[in-house]
């Protein structure tokens, strides 16, 4: 249900939009046709979309006057006829969009890939005028299609234009209901609406545009641990730290000698007692069970070679379904991605928490990302890697395991941090990776048909590196037609 | 097809009766009008609705291209022998008929006499059949519909215009029809094309909304035919004197104006209108049945519209007032049914939402519920004791009862998790002007039911009070 | 002292301090009268210990502050027995828990194990240290504190603990006029350095024994168990509202009550107090909470679905 009710979104419709023709024809747009008309030439203002020009007070004026000069009542009655047309219609165009009421609901306002929610367009006339014809066009993603309807592509904008016809009665109110598949992931805006109405004699028109939006919001797929071939017990391998640089002053491993340093509370008061002197606890070391998953949206090792949005896609939804799991495992987790979100230049970063609303935090976050990449996926992890507190664990998902983010990754492992990798590149890593478990994920990015020069070599630093099954690597310089393909 | 089609039947409709409203002072120029305009112009209307229904069935007959021609040449042959025949030579057996419509189409160019009613049949049939072929093929886009619309307005006032000032008469009503159907059609077109230009439901205007169109059409027509009454000369001068200084100084100006143009335009008016007397005179003539040969005298020579007996005339028109009462009636009836129905829907509806609140609240059936009723009884009993505080307790519960229907009679019921305080705004608009009445009700009400207080007779009777007030502003306001 | 004479006379004393929060005074209030406890969840700096202090100051209350951080040991809440080396004995020195009016900033910092010290104070009104039991004084009211805005290193209360707490408020930000206010009441001096008791605490305990009295109706009665029961049956809630949540609602809607200066709980009371007393008991589904969907307006859907009893 959009939350603008009245959110969800109904409001009156604020006029802006122009009076029939008259405000926006040029002075003499009526001169014009009569001079053309004159000189034999026809011209038909085909954009013209109402009944009313001057022509009508013109000729109203001149019966009026040639109903005086040769005392016929029939002229006279024809110039009022006129005058009193063209006033009903002026009139009931400036009331057209008094009390109109638009509303645009969901079922729900958030929605997984391949779902599909109900949305429902009402429309309600509050006030003793028919409104025999209203045309809304409201702005939709062109992404998300309507079931049996049609969202047109405005090709200026890019944007979805999505157009109904109401014709209402007094005080009547209608109600339409549609399916929106989500067939894509991402923030989907919908609105502003723009209304378009007028007299019932087509004598004027009017437009009038609701600028309230709304947003719909597409997660991406998750996995099950099934689908994603983990273990069910320690999916991210077991915790072990053997460093002694932090404690934890609720786990007590024995006691020591009181030092100037410590505080009031580490004393072992009963020790103290005990042995007659002043003993403080020591304790064992603190380590703090945190995820972070750390996304690369790049699917290829260079960006110039280009972008397989599918496959990215995929990575999302490896790093989503790794989210909903550490959630269901009651583990902090965090989300780091070197794309960035719409209107933002900055890598996408949130910190490891475990409030109920975290997962919801990071699914946002993932609707959102985009594929450009802002840095290459190993600076951003030896960037991030640094803040975060000991013990934390590294899920690193990738489509592609190109060399220097393995060689990162050795290094962070050597550092001491725990890393576990998730790759959807065709093959799993050719390098050992002592230390660092890894998953290989192909089967989830089968049915996906990559372009075929990447199924044979892979360029990296000006060398081409032909991978064959079963044969070692060999580099040779890069030739003019490798570069040129 | 064109006239059943219920999205494009009622434009066709305007659009023909727009078309003979401007055809007939045109007709009534050549052929002065023996019957009243009015029954004119339903013949021609007729006959042109029975042209495009013909037309629309050879069409759909799909005949290929030879076959199509002859039947049309045959239907225009037939149509014309037929009008001419009924209009001209009644009475007649058919090889009477046969033989004088020959001698007729041989002086069918014979223009001594004026203007051959056998050839101005044939024309007007001709000019009946290229409307109704335009019909057919016609394009019913706004911009059409809105161009026919200005260029027969145009036509109408050429013809009208001319047809009062050279015959004399009033054709005011044929106005009022064409704006009528006019706007109608423009209306009904606008609808169609702006509901084509996006995802319309698809189906036609309902009835309930063509019906504010058509009241909003003759709203409009009805304003100016009141308006053209004051728009006369002295009505005019009488409205310029009210605006008295300006008219003061604008007057000799526009007296001038108006001087001027009599000086320039009166000598060419008055020769463009004896120019026209001119050429109607000789060509005007009577559309009136030839009178039969000698040997076939019959009783009477009588025009056209006395040949049928007056009591023909007369028990048509009671039959058709009659008819127009029974189809009156039948409307009343079944807007009453329609309007029942919907009563008896809304009621339906009501009850139900109150059966599924019943359980909702009630948690159990009919048998829960009275246990529930009993128990409360017998609690009530328990706190009030077998006393006057009981039957006052008992009193205020069923006032507020009662005030509770009586809000929702007027369309303002409680929802069913509304706790009474929170309702009473919504009280205070069903019965305005009782606050204060309302609000002592309100806690009263709490107080019994909620706190189990007793209620003394002072506020008892305050109690009893403010409900009779209440009620008098329903009874004075009725239910909505 | 009556009901009304009680809450006007604090409601404006702290109202000198914490402006345009009535509402949130009267609930502090409201859960004071049936001893239980508050969750105060809200952004820093919206005046949630000002508060606290305004209100143990109006109350002639013991008032003690514990910022809660993640090195927190629960014997700096309870207390410690230290070893007194000059008399070589044990010396039982009570932490700030033992205090009328408790203040804990910033709850979800420390870890559960501290955490759970001081809730089992909060539910026994008693402490043990080193197998001694000592009573919290009365009365006890405990204002525990949560930053809704989740940074790095917290721990989110668990929903079996969060039901210990009677109520969850938010203050929310100040309207303009309010925020306005502010700034002109604190312009010059420190309000709550002015602040005086209006009340005494043997006026408090009375109060609270006379709230137990205030009637309830068997219909109301019987609506407040048709709404804590519906939450178990709502499609969206994983895990309803206990009896304790119940209870609490009862309780709560006397006390409310007593404040409004009525001897009796109209559906008005309950409906006002379901927000804050049972929204941080239900737990709802994860796919619920995915869809955008609140636990506030699942209560809020459960409220305006279940029927008031009312004669008709």
């Amino acid at each position: 249900m959009a939350q603008s009710e009245p959110a969800e979104s109904s409001r009156p419709c604020q006029d802006e939009g122009h009076q029939g023709d008259t405000a926006d024809a040029s002075p003499d747009r009526g001169w014009r046709g009569i001079r053309e008309e004159l000189r034999g030439r026809r011209y038909l203002d085909l954009s013209k979309d109402t009944q009313f020009s001057s022509a009508w007070l013109l000729l109203g004026l001149f019966l009026s006057l040639a109903g005086l000069l040769l005392q016929s009542g029939f002229l006279r009655a024809t110039a009022a006829t006129l005058f009193v047309v063209a006033a009903f219609g002026w009139t009931w165009n400036s009331l057209s969009l008094f009390g109109l009421h638009y509303r645009r609901s969901f079922s729900e306002t958030r929605a997984f890939l391949g779902e599909t929610i109900e949305l429902t367009l009402e429309v309600s006339n509050r006030k003793l005028l028919p409104v025999t014809w209203l045309q809304i066009t409201d702005i939709f993603p062109a992404s998300l299609p309507v079931d049996e309807e049609t969202v047109r592509l405005n090709r200026s904008s890019n944007l979805g234009e999505f157009t109904t016809f109401w014709s209402l009665g007094v005080f009547q109110r209608l109600k339409r209901r549609f399916t929106v598949r989500c067939i894509q992931r991402g923030f989907h805006s919908y609105g502003p609406a723009v209304l378009s109405t007028g007299d019932g004699f087509g004598m004027f028109d009017r437009k009038g545009t609701l600028g309230d939006r709304q947003r719909l919001i597409v997660y991406p797929r998750l996995y099950t641990i099934a689908e994603l071939g983990l273990p069910a017990k320690d999916p991210f391998g077991g915790r072990d730290s053997r460093e002694h640089l932090f404690e934890d002053p609720l786990r007590t491993a024995g006691v020591r000698a009181w030092e100037p340093a410590d505080g009031l509370k580490r004393i072992h008061w009963k020790a103290t007692a005990r042995y007659q002197q002043m003993l403080s606890r020591a304790y064992l070391p603190s380590t703090a069970p945190q995820v972070l998953l750390v996304l690369n949206v790049a699917t290829f090792p260079r960006h110039w070679l280009g972008h397989i949005p599918e496959l990215m896609e995929r990575a999302i939804s490896v790093a989503g379904s790794l989210a909903a799991q550490c959630v269901e495992l009651r583990l902090p987790v965090g989300l780091v991605a070197n794309g960035f979100l719409p209107g933002s230049d900055q890598p996408l970063r949130l910190l490891p928490g475990r409030s109920p609303d975290q997962l919801v935090h990071i699914l946002e976050l993932l609707a959102a990302v985009t594929a450009f990449a802002t840095k290459p996926i190993e600076e951003l992890l030896l960037s991030e890697a640094p803040r975060l507190p000991w013990g934390s664990t590294l899920l690193v998902v990738t489509a592609i395991a190109h060399v220097e983010l393995l060689a990162t990754l050795l290094e962070l492992q050597g550092a001491g941090r725990k890393v576990v990798l998730f790759t959807l590149a065709e093959r799993p890593p050719e390098r050992a990776l002592p230390g660092i478990t890894v998953y290989h994920l192909p089967h989830l990015v089968d049915d996906i048909i990559l372009p075929q020069a990447m199924q044979d070599a892979e360029t990296i630093s000006g060398q081409v590196h032909r991978w064959k099954p079963g044969l070692q690597p060999e580099a040779r310089p890069e030739t003019k037609s490798d570069a040129a393909g | 097809m064109l006239l059943v089609d219920r999205r494009y039947a009622l434009v066709n409709f305007c659009l023909a009766g727009m078309e003979m409203a401007w055809f007939l002072p045109f007709w009534l120029l050549i052929f002065s009008p023996s019957q009243p305009p009015w029954l004119s112009y339903m013949v021609l209307l007729a006959a042109q609705l029975a042209w495009i229904v013909l037309l629309d069935l050879l069409n759909r007959t799909q005949l290929a291209h030879p076959a199509f021609d002859l039947a049309a040449l045959g239907l225009m042959i037939l149509t014309s022998l037929l009008a001419v025949g009924l209009s001209l030579f009644q009475g007649r057996t058919a090889d009477q008929a046969g033989g004088e419509i020959w001698q007729s189409l041989q002086s069918a160019l014979d223009f001594s006499k004026g203007f051959p009613p056998g050839l101005a049949l044939l024309v007007a049939n001709l000019f009946l059949w290229q409307r109704a072929t335009n019909a057919t093929s016609r394009e019913l886009s706004f911009f059409s519909v809105g161009v026919s619309f200005r260029l027969g307005l145009l036509l109408l006032i050429a013809s009208a215009g001319l047809f009062t000032r050279l015959r004399g008469g009033n054709l005011l009503p044929l106005l009022w029809v064409y704006v009528g159907m006019g706007l109608t059609a423009i209306a009904v077109a606008r609808i169609n094309e702006k509901a084509a230009g996006a995802q319309s439901a698809g189906k036609p205007l309902p009835a309930r909304r063509l019906l504010q169109l058509l009241l909003a059409v003759g709203v409009t027509a009805g304003c100016a035919a009141l308006l053209s009454h004051l728009y006369s000369p002295a009505g005019l001068s009488s409205l310029f004197e009210r605006l008295s200084p300006l008219w003061a100084l604008l007057r000799p100006v526009i007296d001038f104006a108006l001087w001027l143009l009599v000086v320039i335009l009166t000598p060419i008016l008055a020769g463009f209108e004896s120019l026209l007397r001119g050429l109607l005179s000789g060509y005007q003539a009577e559309l009136q049945p030839v009178p039969a040969p000698e040997e076939l005298r019959l009783p009477s020579q009588l025009d056209f519209a006395s040949r049928i007996p007056e009591w023909v005339w007369a028990a048509l028109l009671r039959g058709a007032i009659a008819l127009a009462i029974v189809i009156g009636v039948l409307l009343l009836i079944a807007l009453l049914f329609a309007g029942l129905e919907k009563t008896r829907r809304a009621s339906r509806q009501a009850e139900a939402e109150e059966e599924s609140l019943e359980l909702m609240s009630a948690g159990g059936g009919i048998l829960t519920r009275g246990l529930r009723a009993w128990g409360g009884a017998l609690r009530r009993m328990r706190s009030f004791e077998l006393s006057r505080g009981l039957l006052a307790a008992i009193s205020v519960e069923n006032i507020y009862a009662n005030l509770c229907r009586l809000a929702r009679l007027r369309g303002y019921g409680r929802r069913p998790s509304q706790p009474p305080d929170d309702y009473l705004p919504t009280l205070a608009q069903a019965f305005a002007g009782q606050e204060a009445a309302l609000a002592r009700i309100t806690a009263a009400y709490m107080r019994v039911h909620y706190g189990d207080h007793p209620v003394d007779a002072v506020e008892l009777a305050q109690v009893r009070e403010d409900y009779r007030a209440v009620r008098r502003v329903f009874s004075d306001q009725g239910p909505s | 002292m009556n009901f009304t004479e009680f809450a006007q006379t604090v409601q404006s004393n702290v109202g000198q301090v914490i402006i345009g929060k009535a509402e949130t005074t009267e609930l502090l209030l409201a859960a004071l009268l049936v001893e239980g406890h508050v969750l105060l969840e809200d952004v820093p700096g919206i005046g949630k210990t000002t508060l606290a202090k305004a209100v143990a100051r109006s109350l002639d209350c013991s008032f003690a502050r514990i910022q809660f951080t993640p090195d927190l040991l629960p014997g700096d809440i309870t207390g410690i027995n230290f070893f007194n080396q000059k008399h070589q004995e044990f010396e039982f020195r009570p932490g700030p828990a033992f205090s009328q009016l408790l203040l804990a900033d910033e709850i979800n910092r420390a870890t559960p194990r501290t955490q759970s010290a001081l809730l089992e104070a909060m539910q026994e009104h008693q402490a043990t240290v080193d197998g001694q039991t000592y009573a919290m004084p009365r009365p006890f009211l405990v204002l525990a504190t949560q930053n809704p805005i989740e940074l790095e290193g917290t721990f989110p209360l668990p929903e079996a603990q969060l039901d210990r707490f009677l109520m969850q408020v938010t203050l929310g930000y100040p309207s303009e006029t309010d925020e306005e206010q502010i700034l002109l009441r604190y312009q010059q001096n420190d309000p709550l350095a002015e602040l005086g008791p209006v009340v005494t605490t043997a006026q408090v305990l009375e109060m609270q024994q006379r709230a137990r009295e205030i009637h309830v109706n068997p219909d109301v009665r019987r609506y407040i168990v048709q709404l804590t029961r519906s939450t178990r049956e709502h499609p969206a809630v994983d895990l309803g509202v206990s009896p304790r949540g119940t209870l609490a609602l009862f309780k709560a809607g006397q006390a409310l009550a007593a404040l409004r200066g009525r001897d009796y709980v109209i559906p008005s009371d309950v409906q006002f107090l379901c927000p804050p007393v049972l929204t941080h008991r239900i737990h709802i589904s994860p796919q619920v909470r995915l869809r955008g969907r609140t636990p506030a307006q699942v209560i809020a859907e459960i409220v305006a679905s279940v029927a008031v009893p009312v004669v008709e």
